[in-house]
């Protein structure tokens, strides 16, 4: 390749991590193209696979007061396989929850997944949490006891924030990673979460929170925002963009 | 005009460039919208830019004593408002953007305060006054389609606007403006009166003096035709030269654009018809409208490179560079997850001090420092804060934290104005707003994102805009506009 093109072809690869100009010998993949591309497989499978690391869990059961389930499923391979199974808690946690929620009310729920992203929450949530503590407080929004799910998917989070009572269930989870990133965390939130009731629809999603994409402090600040304004008009999902 | 144009996604704009020569207009409408990816945070962007109305190029009105007629030109303004609300039947009065450019030498001349006095009223709530031919050079470039051109090829252009008081040199690498200069080598080096010498520019009087042309006033023009060429030849080397300069030699294409470009132009057309009466400059481009040297400047330059092995290219639509880059390209759209103080807004020509965050404890230092550097007193002006430094750790909690703090100290420490305007590249805008509110709750705050300052030295921050098809109302990007002052390069 001339220079010139092999500058253009810079510069278009500086504009996207997907995998452009990577050239080829022969009708295969050159060797360094198709190391990085099993070594970021690799990462994405790890991530998926991965589990929440008890360092993490007991940092924030610390720092937070949180408290730490589990779904009803039992491993990993579970999880991926029966994703229902992710959505309810089970039995023993769910009872443990009820008591430990009493009969206060919240205005807000916050739940840490680890959805199919464990990496995700680890690498996200320390910036992220304390900016949505930073925002409630002054506005006197109140917020139920932390909860950490091992194997949790979305609906999870409004299983529990039903349980704490609250208006508002935030459940930030890992997302399903991609080959150019492994740590992109959202935050689904509802109004007046419900397991009954609650459908896709009813959910706001702020997405892309890593890294790479909006930063976890701005996505926290930017939450907050949200949740006000939820928690103001009453509704969230498709309802709250059709007021907006 | 249909009603959809009348949406809150477009703004009216408008450019007005006071050039030494001509002063002309351009209005356009600007469409901005939401081009973020549904559950993804709304990010701004203009999207759309149409030319509305493009206004007569008038000859710029001159008082005797050579300065420009500020009253003559707000009335010139005035007319072409007229026009333009009867062409476009827009209402010039919800013009909300675009910039007002006093370019060339003219922008040197003493009255020019008083010009954008006399017109800021007319012109529209946040249109950019600048006599900084430094913007000028940035808005050539965009204006005339070398950056676009840049970008889309890949290419390091440079682009050359000779007008009739100042050649505008920028230099864009890949769609960046990376550098910019001026000189005063163009189109009104001399000018003529009933055939006869009536001025020479100083810049011109250094290059006679210099290369040994016997040129001087009330000399005929007809009897000194070769002294003239001469001129004209050195003065095409010269921007030459200072285009190597400027662009270390290293190019793929040369843009050039401005009145004498368009000149240039002309005479290009005429060549194609061997029949034309060449040479003949009365001929070619009517009888020499400006009477001055830009017939003989365009000739010799278009001689000159021809001559050189560089690529080179006029811009369409050359002598309106400027005016099309004032109206539609003077601002950038910040973030869309900031936090602002609306009823501070608009806020005009805040000094801007770059300011090194990446350690939150030196913070404090280095805001005195650019302080005293800029010789600036925080008490009594208002200015804006733009960080630089910030990596991946500075973005963590705990040191946004300590950066909140240390600026919320820094402002009360040096008993700074409010509102407090702090600016970064990355998008952080809305936490550290959120941050810094929790401080100092009863202070004005406006924190912008999404901003990349290289090199300015004042802020224009405008109304904030929402998009209707953001899913939101807790996003808003605002206008901005980052003002250079000139560097001279010889």
């Amino acid at each position: 390749m001339s220079d010139e093109k092999t500058k253009a072809v810079k510069r278009l690869k500086a504009l996207t991590p997907a995998r452009i100009g990577v050239g080829r010998a022969g009708t295969r993949p050159a060797t360094a193209a198709l190391l990085s591309f099993w070594a970021d497989h690799a990462e994405a499978r790890d991530a998926v696979k991965g589990d929440l690391s008890a360092d993490f869990v007991e940092k924030f059961c610390h720092c937070y007061q949180a408290v730490a389930v589990h779904s009803t499923v039992q491993n990993r391979d579970e999880f991926i396989l029966f994703p229902p199974r992710g959505k309810r808690l089970c039995t023993e946690d769910e009872k443990m929850l009820i008591s430990r929620f009493g009969s206060d009310v919240y205005d807000v729920a916050i739940i840490i997944s680890d959805g199919l992203s464990a990496r995700a929450v680890e690498e996200n949530l320390p910036d992220l949490y304390p900016m949505l503590l930073d925002g409630f407080s002054p506005a006197n929004i109140s917020v139920s006891p932390l909860v950490i799910v091992h194997h949790g998917r979305v609906a999870i989070g409004d299983q529990i924030a039903h349980l704490a009572g609250a208006k508002v269930a935030i459940n930030l989870i890992g997302e399903r990673p991609g080959l150019s990133c492994a740590t992109g965390l959202s935050a689904y939130i509802t109004y007046n979460p419900n397991p009954q009731t609650t459908i896709s629809s009813d959910r706001t999603v702020v997405s892309n929170i890593h890294a790479g994409g909006t930063p976890a402090v701005e996505a926290g600040a930017f939450i907050v925002k949200v949740v006000e304004r939820i928690l103001a008009v009453k509704v969230s999902g498709v309802k709250l963009q059709a007021i907006s | 005009m249909n009603l959809a144009d009348l949406n809150k996604d477009t703004l009216l704009s408008v450019g007005i460039d006071i050039g030494t020569t001509t002063t002309h207009l351009v209005v356009t409408s600007l469409k901005f919208s939401n081009v973020a990816r549904p559950t993804q945070i709304n990010a701004l962007q203009v999207t759309d830019k149409e030319v509305l109305f493009e206004s007569t190029v008038y000859r710029t009105p001159l008082t005797e004593a050579g300065l420009i007629d500020a009253k003559a030109v707000a009335m010139l303004i005035e007319q072409a408002y007229a026009e333009a609300e009867a062409k476009t039947g827009r209402n010039m009065k919800a013009v909300q953007t675009g910039a007002v450019i006093i370019t060339g030498e003219s922008a040197r001349t003493r009255n020019a305060a008083q010009v954008l006095e006399e017109i800021a009223e007319l012109a529209g709530e946040f249109v950019v006054e600048s006599a900084g031919p430094n913007l000028e050079s940035i808005l050539c470039a965009r204006g005339s389609g070398a950056q676009a051109l840049s970008k889309a090829e890949s290419m390091r252009v440079l682009n050359i606007d000779i007008g009739g008081g100042t050649s505008n040199f920028a230099v864009i690498d890949n769609g960046a403006i990376t550098s910019t200069a001026v000189n005063f080598l163009a189109g009104r080096a001399i000018i003529f009166d009933q055939g006869k010498i009536a001025a020479i520019s100083r810049a011109a009087q250094d290059l006679c003096r210099e290369k040994n042309i016997n040129l001087t006033i009330s000399m005929c023009e007809s009897e000194c035709q070769a002294q003239l060429s001469l001129l004209a030849a050195e003065m095409a080397e010269a921007i030459c030269t200072s285009a190597d300069n400027y662009s270390d030699n290293n190019l793929d294409l040369i843009v050039i654009s401005g009145g004498v470009a368009e000149i240039m132009a002309t005479l290009s057309l005429y060549k194609d018809f061997p029949s034309a009466p060449e040479k003949n400059v009365e001929h070619i481009v009517g009888d020499n409208p400006y009477n001055d040297f830009g017939i003989y400047l365009a000739r010799a330059l278009t001689t000159r490179l021809e001559r050189s092995d560089k690529p080179y290219s006029l811009a369409a639509n050359a002598i309106r560079a400027t005016v099309l880059g004032a109206g539609m390209h003077t601002l950038q759209l910040s973030g869309s997850t900031i936090e602002f103080a609306q009823e501070s807004l608009p806020l005009r020509n805040l000094p801007l001090l770059k300011i090194d965050a990446k350690d939150s404890t030196k913070l404090v230092a280095n805001i005195k420092q650019a302080l005293a550097h800029k010789e600036l007193d925080w008490s009594k002006t208002p200015l804006t804060l733009a960080l630089t430094g910030l990596d991946a750790a500075g973005l963590q909690y705990q040191n946004m934290k300590s950066l909140a703090q240390e600026l919320a100290r820094a402002h009360c420490d040096l008993k700074g104005c409010e509102p407090l305007v702090v600016t970064t590249a990355e998008d952080i805008g809305m936490a550290l707003g959120s941050l810094l509110k929790r401080l100092i709750p009863d202070k004005r705050i406006i924190t912008v994102d999404g901003i990349a300052i290289e090199d300015g030295d004042y802020l224009d921050i405008g109304r904030p805009l929402h998009s209707n098809s953001s899913s939101d109302q807790y996003t808003a990007a605002l206008p901005v506009v980052v003002k250079t002052l000139i560097f001279y390069k010889n």
